[in-house]
């Protein structure tokens, strides 16, 4: 049997690598290169370019270059919105259908496209190794849900790989520098990579690897940083009188590039230069960009991991000072803002020693040993991310497996019928944390057939799903008169037929506008009246300090806004009165603002 | 010392797991093991911890997916159910309230019906929990509001608003966890019971039956004040002069 390669499917970057003789091993490509740019070139004729080729290729032909497509992984139509607007190549897909990129007449899959770099890194490693390789195990975000977990496993499959394990990233990691480690720990990994970010909480026992808990967010990564760099090069390219360049898909991809390669120097460096020359006729970009700046521009994006580390921390029940450590993941945790935030969190100095490129795949490799039944001191118990339950009555979602329980694992439900002689029996699966159905993902629907007439109420189907050690689900109905067992198809909403998909567009629609304009008013109203709350609570307190025309012009505003509110104008209305107020009052803002600072630190100190 | 004992079905080995290394082989669960029989150890209330726990990781070593890549497609299902009946078992039995609720249902065939009625011992509890956590959830849905310039800086204000819940909830997680010690500690005593003959077990048993409603209390209200302290420890309020602004919404996102 040909040996296990662990592969690390990034959305900038992949890496494969395998266990030689107990040493890990990360596998170059035929020029000495560790990473692999995740971007496939589709080129009018031929075969597609992956890799570094591709990268290139990007700046030339940004329209047919594919990159970050693990962002679309998994994903419906409805689902792709700041996503495609985000890539310079075209992205289709609407509703509950899957995403697709059309190219040259085809639509490609994310998986397809997936698959052509895990073809590449089969391929390399294939030629480093001077065997064939035909089996593997890949990594994911511990925050993928079931579509994505299905989707990456399928991309295995179609480059010819048989894929032995889905497993976590950030479980990866902890396992590639686990190795040989013998004392109990606990520890928790963040991991910040291009697209994604996932932070875990593991126990580390005898070899045992067991996840406490986890969390994330599978649209969160560097990604997001150089995007916020674009959008302020692109303020300055229109500042500067060339907007119209701005339309230009190549302009665009040279100014992503220089956000990225701006981002990577200010990790090190305090201040950089961006120079692109000729970005349009007569016109070279030519500016400095300073680490405070980048930093003020990328706040958004890393204060987002902020809530995934306390929820984690919460779910495995342990405080800071109870961790052994914090493992740094990643290519985004070289970031200096992200390791403060990481610091203040954990309230330790984090682990650098890994490297935050190749510890995911290492991981994957380490585990590809177990599974070849090297290490059997080794052993990994991982935890489902998400919650899995059923849509009950009211539209409430009934969790049956919570998230961050150990898998595999099961849960029976019973279920029956609401009408007599009823058929057969619909169910709703759903992945997620919120107390309402609609609010959660949806995996899937299937429907319970043949059901003997009764009765409403009479029949009990028995319905087991089972998390597997990859965290994909699997239903069996048991048919409790018969004691037959039957694997149930999920319908997967992914691929619906289309007509299907058309219909309950259109219905979503109809009444979503005849609620939206009522909606509105209302929103509008509260909105209003919220912020007038806040005015008289600052006119109170501060009110002295405001000289004769800034008072008479808030409270001028401040009557109109009241005035629409009451008379129950449209939304626009009260939306403009609720912009002269907030206009008004910006310096009352700020010092309401300082004071909440000073008493912050006073609180501190 | 009660364990694990299983015979082969195919060379009659005694085996301590339902997995049998020789054959390569997953022996099937007769009908009627419960979780407790599944991990071998005394079906009773208390359960030794250490050993609860070693026995768990011996058996995650017999039965998890890792273990077994060699085996065919029907072995393997077979051995993915035995794991996954491994972890179920396991999460039931190591907490008391599970493991409480679990052998009453047992020892009931699952005809007694929890109680609906806040069990006397936690009524003050539960009136205290109760009102602390709608004023918390007010709190909190103040604070994921979407805010102007304006309201962020007024939300702000008012910092020690949080502090004030933090404390609340402080107080509210002491009185539940002093509680739930004192239902361990009837445990203990039930437990000594366990093995009497007669009118004493059977005088455990609806002492047992009364603590799992207890215990299901307690632990649901544990539950939501700790969901309520995570949640809290998400509101950022600006803290250092040399912090940005707190994170405003614009108004047009919304």
């Amino acid at each position: 049997m040909s040996r296990i390669i662990g592969i690390d499917l990034g959305t900038t970057n992949s890496v494969v690598a395998v266990l030689d003789g107990g040493m890990s091993l990360v596998i170059p490509d035929h020029a000495g290169r560790r990473l692999t740019p995740s971007v496939v070139h589709y080129p009018t004729t031929g075969e597609p370019v992956v890799g570094e080729a591709a990268r290139r290729l990007r700046m030339v032909e940004p329209g047919r270059t594919l990159y970050s497509v693990k962002r679309f992984m998994g994903r419906r139509g409805s689902e792709i919105g700041a996503d495609a607007t985000a890539v310079s190549y075209p992205v289709a897909g609407s509703g509950d259908g899957p995403a697709t990129f059309p190219i040259d007449g085809r639509d490609l899959s994310p998986e397809e496209v997936s698959a052509e770099v895990l073809k590449k890194l089969r391929d390399d490693a294939a030629a480093f190794l001077g065997e064939a390789v035909h089996r593997a195990v890949i990594t994911v975000p511990a925050y993928f849900n079931d579509a994505q977990r299905n989707a990456t496993k399928r991309a295995g499959e179609r480059a010819g790989l048989t894929v032995e394990r889905i497993i976590n990233e950030p479980t990866a990691a902890a396992l590639a520098c686990g190795l040989g480690q013998e004392r109990a720990a606990r520890i928790a990994v963040f991991d910040l990579g291009g697209g994604t970010f996932d932070v875990s909480i593991l126990e580390v026992k005898e070899g045992v690897f067991k996840v406490l808990s986890t969390c994330g967010n599978t649209h969160l990564g560097g990604d997001d940083i150089d995007t916020a760099v674009l959008t302020h090069l692109q303020r300055i390219v229109a500042e500067q009188g060339h907007g119209e360049l701005l339309h230009q898909p190549e302009v665009v991809a040279r100014l992503r590039d220089a956000a990225e390669q701006a981002k990577i120097a200010l990790s090190s460096a305090g201040q950089t230069r961006i120079t692109l020359p000729f970005l349009g006729p007569a016109y070279n970009l030519d500016l400095t960009l300073t680490r405070s700046e980048l930093e003020r521009l990328m706040e958004p994006v890393v204060e987002q991991t902020r809530r995934p580390c306390i929820q984690a921390l919460g779910d495995a029940r342990l405080t800071p000072q109870e961790l052994d450590g914090v493992l740094l993941v990643g290519g985004s945790s070289r970031i200096p803002m992200v390791r403060r935030l990481v610091e203040t969190l954990f309230e330790r100095t984090p682990d650098t020693s890994i490297n935050p490129d190749e510890a995911v795949a290492v991981g994957a490799a380490t585990q590809g040993a177990i599974l070849e039944g090297h290490h059997d001191d080794m052993l990994l118990l991982d935890v489902t991310p998400l919650s899995l339950g059923i849509e009950t009555y009211g539209g409430l979602m009934n969790t049956i497996i919570p998230r961050n329980t150990t898998i595999p694992t099961k849960a029976g439900e019973s279920f029956t019928t609401a009408v007599d002689n009823q058929r057969s029996v619909s169910i709703r699966v759903l992945q997620g944390e919120r107390e309402m159905a609609d609010d959660n993902w949806e995996l899937g629907r299937f429907m319970l057939e043949g059901v003997e007439p009764a009765p409403a109420g009479v029949p009990r189907i028995g319905v087991q799903f089972t998390i597997d050690a990859d965290g994909i689900l699997h239903v069996l109905a048991r048919d409790q008169l018969t004691g037959q067992e039957r694997i149930v198809r999920m319908k997967s909403t992914v691929d619906l037929p289309e007509q299907a998909v058309n219909a309950m567009v259109e219905q979503s629609i109809q009444r979503a506008q005849e609620d939206m304009a009522h909606r509105a008013i209302v929103e509008a109203q509260i909105k209003g009246k919220n912020l007038l709350q806040a005015v008289e609570l600052g006119l109170a307190q501060f009110g002295d300090r405001l000289d004769g025309a800034e008072r008479e012009r808030i409270d001028a505003a401040i009557v109109t806004l009241r005035e629409a509110i009451g008379a129950g104008a449209a939304a626009a209305a009260i939306h403009a009165a609720y912009q002269q107020v907030d206009a008004a009052t910006t310096r009352l803002a700020g010092l309401m603002y300082a004071e909440a600072v000073r008493r912050g630190a006073e609180a501190e100190g | 010392m009660e364990t694990l004992q299983v015979k082969c079905q195919s060379c009659n080995r005694q085996l301590s797991s339902f997995f049998c290394q020789e054959c390569r082989t997953v022996v099937p669960v007769p009908r009627g093991v419960d979780y407790f029989r599944y991990l071998g150890i005394p079906q009773r209330p208390l359960v030794d911890h250490d050993r609860l726990e070693a026995t768990y990781l011996r058996l995650s070593q017999e039965y998890h997916p890792d273990r077994h890549p060699d085996l065919d497609a029907v072995q393997r299902a077979a051995i993915l159910q035995r794991s996954a009946l491994l972890n179920q078992a396991y999460a039931c039995l190591k907490e008391p309230k599970q493991r409480v609720q679990y052998l009453v249902a047992l020892l009931t065939q699952g005809e007694r019906n929890p109680s609906r009625a806040i069990p006397p011992a936690v009524a003050t509890l539960f009136r205290q929990v109760q009102t602390a956590l709608s004023e918390v959830d007010g709190y909190l849905r103040e604070a994921e509001r979407p805010k102007s310039a304006l309201e962020a800086a007024a939300f702000a204000l008012g910092r020690t608003a949080r502090d004030d819940h933090r404390n609340t909830l402080r107080r509210c997680h002491a009185s539940i966890h002093a509680q739930q010690d004192e239902a361990v500690a009837q445990l203990v005593a039930i437990d000594a019971l366990w093995d009497q003959p007669g009118e004493q077990s059977e005088e455990a048993f609806h002492r047992l039956a009364a603590l799992a409603d207890t215990l299901s209390y307690l632990d649901r209200l544990e539950g939501q004040v700790h969901d309520r302290r995570v949640k809290l420890q998400m509101v950022t309020l600006p803290l250092r002069p040399s912090a940005s602004p707190a994170p405003f919404s614009p108004m047009d996102r919304a």
